[in-house]
């Protein structure tokens, strides 16, 4: 995982839990790496599956709703940070299908060694968008968070019905996506 | 207590942070190197790049060179080996001309019609060669004379009305508004429709070929009722029509290229090199036009083009003064080839002309002090002095007692304005045959009955 998303993960917990929980944690969790994550470097999976289990058993959460939470916090802090992806997009829809044939691609070509999921889509209507998520880390979570986050990003609500996942054996996660505002505007 | 949290928890944000940015410098650190090294890379590359497009240049410019060489080697050997081949055949083919006629034996006759034919046909063989070859390489040169574009008319369907006549077809000339001469490359034009015409004729089984002339506007293209004041110029609309069998749309469009035909059967069938259209195309192409092709499979073909002219008040004519028509013409051949003296020998004294021979520039000029020649033929390429130095020695020493003097050679390069320019009256090319000889004395020696 990326040292970025630990940083956005330290800027979540300092805001949503408290100032110093994120270096309360680092003392208490066993890390694989030395827990000083900077944005290019890339670090275990399991450290951050390490601190959201540790922060879900401290604040009573179950790790879906955390790591959805997060996701939608992380969006617009990613967004910040990589403003070309976002730039030309005025909608939440067109902004996501280019996800896995632009943004993946480009994250690749900035970033060495990144694992990213893979997505598929479907576009039954304007106002819907079916996403699949395939991903070794199941991470359909975070994924789910990063849409909502990007309804936020772009003040368009989305409402989310994960119908299949790969936590319950399917090959994909089924996110089927309704954009309350009835889709981009075709002008 | 809570500020002593507090201190501690900064304290540890500050030593993280410390760590970060060391982490960070680090990684700067391996970044900057890594990117250097790249960037080294890329210049190496860069210059290896460099040095193998300048070798492939070098490389490039030598094969140019050798290339270029070759094909300057390649023209001028086919230019000496054509007059090297024309040399020869002016002698074999003059001989069969004035041998025909003066056996009674049928067998004989035939041999010496194949002769005729075949040899005809191999002058034709190299003569396309040679064009092509000079308009591959952009060295071909017009030769623009005053012309009269009726008598090339009359001449091309002249040249092929036995032909059409042994296949049943009509060959028809249609000729609308045209001015008496124009200025072009009487040669050439009468190469491309004579060559379309033998097309025509060729493919044509029954019906008719039709070559039609008429005068255009220049600018509007319309057709010309009137013509303009000789200081201005016409369009000349050329036409080829027959209705023979067509040609489809994917063969028309190779129909131009070198070495293609129509049919690949009809190299078999019908002869040729398949150069005669790319000559065409190279010739009208040089006139500042081109050849338009209209064909309808079952209905026939339309070759057209357009070419401009200058208009011109007269032919041109020679410098030397016209003599009185006389029988028993007294003529003069100067050649220093003596297979060359003997045949023009053989078929002007065929002619009923008396022949004095000459094998040098300095010989001719001797013998036309002392005798007064009614017509000299002159060889263009002698040693020494060439045809067109002699001719000029010839004026200047005999003024207005010079008599006409016809140019011969095997090479056709701009050798016609080459003769005129040096006083000749006319000009043959070798191999000559009865034709050309008996049509120099009709129209300069004043022979009626040639």
């Amino acid at each position: 995982m990326k040292g970025i998303i630990f940083n956005v993960l330290e800027l979540f917990v300092e805001q949503e839990v408290s100032p110093g929980a994120f270096d309360e944690a680092l003392e208490e969790v066993e890390l694989i790496s030395d827990g000083i994550f900077v944005g290019p470097k890339t670090y275990p999976d399991e450290d951050l599956l390490a601190l959201v289990g540790y922060f879900s058993e401290k604040l009573s959460i179950e790790p879906f709703p955390l790591v959805r939470a997060f996701g939608r916090f992380a969006l617009p802090h990613l967004a910040a940070r990589f403003p070309n992806f976002v730039e030309g997009h005025t909608h939440p829809k067109t902004f996501l299908l280019t996800v896995h044939g632009v943004i993946h691609v480009e994250v690749r070509k900035l970033m060495e060694k990144t694992k990213l999921p893979d997505f598929s889509y479907e576009d039954p209507a304007p106002n819907q968008l079916i996403m699949y998520y395939r991903s070794e880390r199941k991470l359909c979570a975070l994924a789910e968070g990063l849409i909502l986050g990007t309804g936020d990003f772009f003040e368009t609500p989305i409402s989310i019905d994960h119908s299949e996942c790969m936590h319950r054996g399917a090959d994909a996660c089924k996110l089927e996506l309704v954009f309350e505002d009835g889709g981009p505007s075709r002008i | 207590m809570a500020d002593q949290a507090e201190f501690e928890r900064l304290q540890k944000l500050h030593r993280r942070t410390v760590r970060k940015v060391e982490v960070l410098e680090n990684l700067i650190e391996e970044k900057t190197r890594a990117l250097y090294q790249a960037n080294q890379s890329l210049e190496q590359a860069n210059d290896e790049l460099e040095q193998r497009v300048d070798e492939r240049t070098d490389e490039l410019a030598r094969a140019l060179r050798v290339a270029t060489e070759a094909n300057r080697a390649k023209a001028e050997f086919l230019a000496n080996t054509s007059h090297e081949l024309r040399t020869p055949l002016h002698g074999m083919l003059g001989v069969a001309e004035y041998l025909v006629g003066t056996t009674q034996d049928p067998k004989q006759e035939e041999a010496l019609d194949l002769i005729l034919r075949s040899g005809r046909q191999l002058v034709e063989l190299i003569n396309s060669v040679l064009d092509f070859e000079k308009l591959d390489a952009q060295k071909f040169e017009l030769e623009l004379l005053p012309f009269s574009p009726r008598d090339l008319v009359h001449h091309v369907v002249w040249l092929f009305r036995e032909r059409a006549k042994e296949k049943g077809v009509a060959l028809e000339a249609e000729l609308g508004l045209l001015p008496p001469f124009a200025v072009g490359d009487e040669l050439r034009l009468t190469q491309v429709l004579g060559n379309l015409v033998s097309n025509a004729v060729k493919f044509t089984t029954e019906g008719s070929v039709t070559l039609r002339a008429k005068c255009l506007d220049p600018e509007t293209q319309d057709e010309l009722h009137s013509l303009p004041s000789v200081t201005s110029s016409v369009a000349i609309l050329w036409q080829v029509k027959d209705t023979g069998p067509g040609i489809d749309e994917r063969r028309r469009q190779s129909l131009f290229e070198p070495f293609e035909q129509a049919e690949k059967s009809t190299a078999r069938m019908h002869g040729g090199t398949g150069l005669g259209l790319a000559i065409c195309k190279g010739f009208v192409e040089l006139m500042g036009s081109q050849i338009i092709l209209e064909s309808t499979v079952d209905e026939g073909s339309n070759f057209c083009f357009t070419t401009i002219h200058q208009l011109a008040p007269t032919k041109v004519t020679s410098v030397v003064p016209d003599l009185p028509a006389a029988d028993g013409i007294l003529t003069l051949v100067v050649d220093d080839n003596g297979i060359n003296r003997k045949v023009a020998k053989m078929m002007l004294t065929r002619l009923g002309c008396e022949v004095e021979v000459a094998t040098s520039a300095k010989d001719a000029l001797e013998l036309a002090a002392q005798q007064p020649f009614d017509l000299i033929f002159m060889d263009c390429h002698m040693p020494i002095v060439d045809g067109y130095r002699a001719t000029q020695e010839l004026l200047s020493r005999l003024g207005t007692a010079c008599p006409p003097i016809i140019g011969l050679s095997a090479t056709s390069d701009r050798t016609k304005e080459k003769c005129l320019q040096a006083g000749m009256s006319d000009f043959i090319q070798k191999p000559a045959n009865l034709k050309a000889l008996s049509t120099a004395l009709e129209n300069w020696a004043g022979r009626e009955d040639a």
